[in-house]
Order: structure tokens, then C-alpha cells, then sequence
């Protein structure tokens, strides 16, 4: 395995009853590499990021992440997960904590950083994404666009090597897509490993390294954002591209 | 301005034909009833509670040693006065209630021994609540949540003393407890220690070992179809039988085992509702941020439990503390058990409505002021919308 190789999966299966959501995963991801995942709905895209931190759990090939396979030990499980961080469509905050406290509590608890040190990284990030004076509200109080903001810092502020982004954009209004979409902009182009779900072709034209089209379980096609745009290969891939640029 | 509410009775009560027969006969029947009723409250002799009313509140507890229960009570008021602080927007009128009512009562009796601690209590309140003002919010809380920690061991320890020749606080048995103060021991533990019991049992329930589920399980469902009295009674007659003859536990606590069980029961399965209805997510944002599944539990998922099942349970806890009243059944005198009693006694056999009346006063003063307080609580906690 290449040293700048930081996901390997070979041959990777998953099934949730009789249905065959992964089927047959292979994909390197190089450190730094920004690869945007495209795909119609149920095509498994989903479930393959959250495989990564064993959200989901493969049944079937390899998973290898920063050279720690990815098994049934929890001391690797763990050593993986803290390499990962991971935006969710639906923000998940916690609504009980400030924004402030919604940043700092995995560094107090789980890294066991001082709390001075967490607040000052905290308020580092939250200037980084733009709402450092809503420091002290609760995620309830703020827009869809903010907690969204809110939520990359919190996973940035246990610096990951790697960030999934699962359909961040999705639950959110036109206005609002555009603040989330720069800090992500901004994320990738610091050097930082992203796997993005989304529809959010602009997004991937601006800033990925490489796009990956998943259908039924496979990845069907991939490449650079101009191939995979300009002269699509597949019929499905085409089919897709066609639907989304028309909406 | 007379023509206003003129208009306003008759389009609320003479609008149609039918609802002027309703109101009619709603007022006949009324005027009635609330006649016979008041007659009644009048004529009778009110001197049934008077006279009785050392032993409503605490039962044969000797007299001498009443001023532990005093302390007891100074260091509860002190406490809420402490909590109160920590309510949003500083007092309103429920704890505003709870700390003037102590002197208004105080003025009203003519005891001039009761009035003065009922006094001091008021102080002690007013104190606490000033003194948590003057306090940094975080010290507050760390006050407030040790103080009700250690209040139940300090309640019994007070309460029952310990034996000895030269002791400064004389044992006081169990047998001796009795009246509003015994109804208020049992009803506080078993809420605490029933709601610990349920907490784990739910969390047994969910676990993932076969085990620890399928004991939750049994324990639960088993005790779910028990009526409360027949645990009662199988507490008082059958524990001593399965535990070995060198642990003898007291009636009380024989009791109180039975009523903990039985509640811990459903509250196992109110607080499981509460986990149900916490979306998925919150698990997932937890465990994706490498939180160990005990702090993911501790920090993330049961306050927000908690929160939501609260008006659940409220209503179990007002519940428990009208169930303790069935514990009169195996020979205890709490409040009910003592009104028994007075009713028992010739000189006042006919006056024991008087005595029932003053009991569901008692009651109903309790369980209102629970479900008042858990309502503070809850705006408090309401992180969604803080301005509101």
C-alpha cells in the first residue's frame, strides 16, 4: 500500500436483508484528495461513507483506513474513528448544549484536552466558519445553514484527517446552501481528505480532486470532475447527469 | 360596563333555548349541593384536627425530639431556597407560595411553638434563595445537586437516631414514625430509589447482552401484572421467609421494597418510551464522535431523555405518593393509617369526614405542588426556545 494512500477497500459487500446495498466496493483515496460521490438515491452512496466509520458494517472484502484495518477490535474501530469526522444531512447537534458546548464536549471528553484549550480551538473554528457570535445560543436558536456551520466545526474540532459529508445540503433552504457550500470550498482546499455525498454539481465542478458515480451497490464510473461531466462513459451515468442538470 | 357583562352572560349561557334549560338546572342543582355542602362545613366541629394534629403530622414520634424533624425541614427549605435560584427568570409565584405559605400557616396557629419554627422556616427559604443569588451560578448547582444528594441519608439519620446510652440523638424506632412524616419518607425514597431501580432496568432492557434483557424483562413484566397491594403484602409476609433468619427487616422497610418494586416497574417503561422517541441521530452524531458508549449515554442521550418524559414522570411520582397511603393496609400509620386511628377513638368517631377532608387537603397541597414545580422545571429546560 502507497504511503499517501489513506482508504483502501477491496471487494467490499454489505446487505441489509436480501438487499445488496454494496456490491463489490474497490476505491483508493489518496491523502488530500477531495472526491465527490454522485448517484441516485439507494445506490448505496450513503451507506458506503458510513461504513468508513463503522456506522454501518461491511460483511464481505477489506476496509483499510490510515493503514488500520478496519475489524471487529474496537481499539482499531476507535484508533479509525478519531481519523474521522462526519456532517450529517440532518446536522445531528446536540439541542441540549450550546454551540459553544456542542464543539468543545468530544475534545474535553474524548481527547481529554483542557477546557481552556478546547474553548479557544472552538472559538478559533467557529470564527473559521463564520457564527463565532453565536457562540453561546443553542442549536435550536440558530438556521438550518448556521447548525450545519456549527456542525463541521464540531467534527473539526476533534481534527480528523478525513471528513464524510453525508448529503450536507440537503436539508436545507435554497438561501442557505451557499454558506455551507464556502466552508466547505474552504476546507478543500486545505489540504484536508473529503468524501462528499451530494447533488451539489457546482460544488464538485469548483473543488474535486475526483468524481465517483455509484449505482446498485457499484461504483459504475469515475474520474476528474471535466471527464466525468463533459464525456460521461456509462449510459447510466449520462441518464443521471442529464436528470440532475435539467432540476 | 354592568351592560357589558350582561351581554356576556347571555351569549355564554342564554344563547339558545336548550343551553337556558342547561343553565337552569345546572344552577338549581348547584345552588343545592353547595347549600347542603357549606351547611355542613359550618356546623360540624372542626376540633377533630386540632387536637389531632401532632399525630397527623408525625405520628407517635416523642415530642421531645420533634426539633430534628424541624432540622429536617430547615435543611429541605434551605435547599429549595437554593434551587430556586437556579430557576429562569428568578421567582415566580409557585416558589413565591412555597416560601410564604410556611408563615402564613404560622400566623394562623395558635401553637406558639409551631408558629415559630414555621417562621424560621420561612427565613431559612428566604435566606437560601438570597444567599444562592449572591453565589456563582455554577457553585449553585454543584450546592444544590450535593444537598439533595446527601438529604435522604441525613432525613433517616435524623429521623431514626442511633442507639446508645449517652447519644444526642436518641434512637427513634420505626414503629413510632407515623402520620404526614412517615407518608413523606416513603413517599420521597421510593420516588428516588424507584426511579434509579427503573432507570437501570430500562437501560437492562435495551442492553445488548441476552442476560441483562432477559432479566430486565421478567422483572418487569412480572411486577407490571401484580397488583401493588399484593406485593405489599408479599414484602410484609413472605420476604422474611426467603431471607435467612439472621436479616430481619422492619415492617417499614419491608413496605417500602414492595411499593420501590412495583414503581420501579413502570417507571423502567416510561423512561423506555423517552428513549424510543430520541431520534436515532443523536446515538449516530455520538458515536461517530467517538464518544464511549457510557459518556455517549451520560452526556448526550438520558438528559435529553429525562427531559422529555417529565411531565411522565410527574404524573408517576404524584401517583407514588397517593399510593403510599395503601401501606395503612399492613398496620403502618401514615396519614391515612393515623385518620384510622382517630376515627377508632370514641370521642371523635363522628367526625372522621373532617379528618378525610383535611387528609385530601394535605394531599392534594402535595401532589399540586409537584406537578407545579416539575412545570418550572421543564420551561427552565426548555432549550429550544429560551426566550419564551
Amino acid at each position: 500500500m502507497d504511503d499517501n494512500t489513506i482508504i483502501k477497500c477491496t471487494d467490499m459487500h454489505k446487505w441489509f436483508g436480501d438487499f445488496h446495498v454494496l456490491n463489490g466496493i474497490d476505491i483508493e483515496i489518496k491523502r488530500g484528495e477531495v472526491v465527490v460521490i454522485l448517484g441516485p438515491s439507494g445506490s448505496g452512496k450513503s451507506t458506503f461513507i458510513r461504513t468508513l466509520n463503522n456506522l454501518e458494517e461491511h460483511q464481505k472484502g477489506k476496509l483499510i483506513i490510515n493503514n488500520i484495518e478496519m475489524s471487529h477490535s474496537i481499539k482499531n474501530i476507535n484508533a479509525i474513528k478519531s481519523e474521522i469526522g462526519m456532517v450529517f444531512q440532518s446536522f445531528n447537534l446536540f439541542p441540549h448544549y450550546t454551540v459553544l458546548q456542542n464543539i468543545t464536549l468530544a475534545p474535553i471528553w474524548v481527547k481529554k484536552v483542557s477546557k481552556k484549550e478546547a474553548h479557544d480551538n472552538a472559538m478559533e473554528l467557529l470564527r473559521r466558519v463564520g457564527i463565532e457570535d453565536q457562540a453561546d445560543k443553542y442549536p435550536g436558536q440558530l438556521s438550518g445553514g448556521q447548525q450545519q456551520r456549527v456542525a463541521i466545526a464540531r467534527s473539526l474540532a476533534m481534527k480528523p484527517e478525513i471528513m464524510l459529508f453525508d448529503e450536507p445540503t440537503s436539508a436545507l433552504d435554497p438561501e442557505m446552501i451557499k454558506e455551507v457550500l464556502d466552508v466547505m470550498i474552504e476546507l478543500a482546499r486545505s489540504n484536508m481528505t473529503l468524501l462528499v455525498v451530494t447533488h451539489e454539481i457546482g460544488f464538485a465542478k469548483a473543488v474535486a480532486d475526483r468524481i465517483v458515480f455509484f449505482d446498485s451497490g457499484r461504483i459504475i464510473e469515475q474520474g476528474s470532475p471535466e471527464d466525468i461531466f463533459n464525456n460521461p462513459k456509462e449510459e447510466r451515468t449520462k441518464l443521471f447527469l442529464s436528470q440532475i442538470l435539467e432540476s | 360596563m354592568n351592560r357589558k357583562y350582561l351581554f356576556w352572560v347571555k351569549d355564554n349561557f342564554f344563547n339558545t333555548w336548550y343551553n337556558t334549560i342547561i343553565t337552569v338546572f345546572l344552577c338549581l342543582f348547584l345552588s343545592k349541593t353547595l347549600r347542603a355542602l357549606s351547611e355542613w362545613l359550618f356546623s360540624s366541629d372542626w376540633r377533630v384536627i386540632p387536637t389531632n394534629i401532632k399525630i397527623i403530622l408525625t405520628g407517635a414520634y416523642p415530642p421531645d425530639q420533634l426539633w430534628r424533624i424541624w432540622l429536617i425541614l430547615y435543611f429541605a427549605g434551605l435547599m429549595a431556597g437554593l434551587s430556586f435560584c437556579l430557576l429562569k427568570k428568578g421567582l415566580k409565584w409557585t416558589p413565591l407560595l412555597l416560601i410564604t405559605a410556611p408563615s402564613v400557616i404560622a400566623g394562623l396557629i395558635s401553637n406558639s411553638r409551631a408558629s415559630i419554627s414555621l417562621l424560621i422556616l420561612s427565613i431559612v427559604q428566604i435566606s437560601g434563595y438570597c444567599i444562592g443569588k449572591r453565589m456563582r451560578k455554577k457553585a449553585v448547582l454543584v450546592s444544590v445537586f450535593s444537598g439533595w444528594t446527601i438529604f435522604i441519608p441525613l432525613m433517616y439519620l435524623l429521623t431514626s437516631g442511633f442507639s446508645g446510652p449517652d447519644s444526642i440523638l436518641p434512637l427513634v424506632k420505626t414503629n413510632l414514625w407515623g402520620g404526614l412524616l412517615l407518608s413523606m419518607i416513603i413517599s420521597i425514597t421510593s420516588i428516588i430509589l424507584s426511579f434509579i431501580t427503573g432507570l437501570f432496568l430500562a437501560l437492562g432492557r435495551r442492553s445488548k447482552l441476552p442476560v441483562i434483557r432477559y432479566f430486565s424483562i421478567a422483572v418487569i413484566e412480572t411486577v407490571r401484572g401484580v397488583p401493588l397491594i399484593t406485593l405489599l403484602f408479599l414484602g410484609y409476609l413472605i420476604l422474611p421467609l426467603a431471607l435467612p433468619s439472621s436479616m430481619t427487616l422492619g415492617v417499614l422497610l419491608r413496605a417500602m421494597s414492595g411499593i420501590i418494586l412495583f414503581h420501579a416497574a413502570y417507571m423502567a417503561e416510561n423512561i423506555r418510551g423517552g428513549f424510543q422517541g430520541l431520534s436515532k441521530t443523536q446515538y449516530e452524531a455520538a458515536y461517530a464522535m467517538n464518544f464511549s458508549s457510557f459518556q455517549s449515554m451520560v452526556l448526550i442521550i438520558l438528559p435529553q431523555v429525562i427531559k422529555n418524559i417529565i411531565p411522565v414522570l410527574v404524573n408517576s411520582f404524584t401517583g407514588m405518593v397517593k399510593d403510599t397511603s395503601l401501606i395503612s393496609i399492613i398496620g403502618l400509620l401514615d396519614l391515612v393509617g393515623i385518620s384510622t386511628a382517630i376515627a377508632a377513638n370514641p370521642e371523635f368517631m363522628k367526625d372522621s369526614q373532617q379528618t378525610l377532608l383535611f387528609l385530601s387537603l394535605i394531599y392534594f397541597i402535595l401532589c399540586y405542588s409537584i406537578s407545579r414545580t416539575s412545570r418550572k422545571i421543564e420551561a427552565s429546560m426548555n432549550y429550544n426556545n429560551r426566550e419564551i
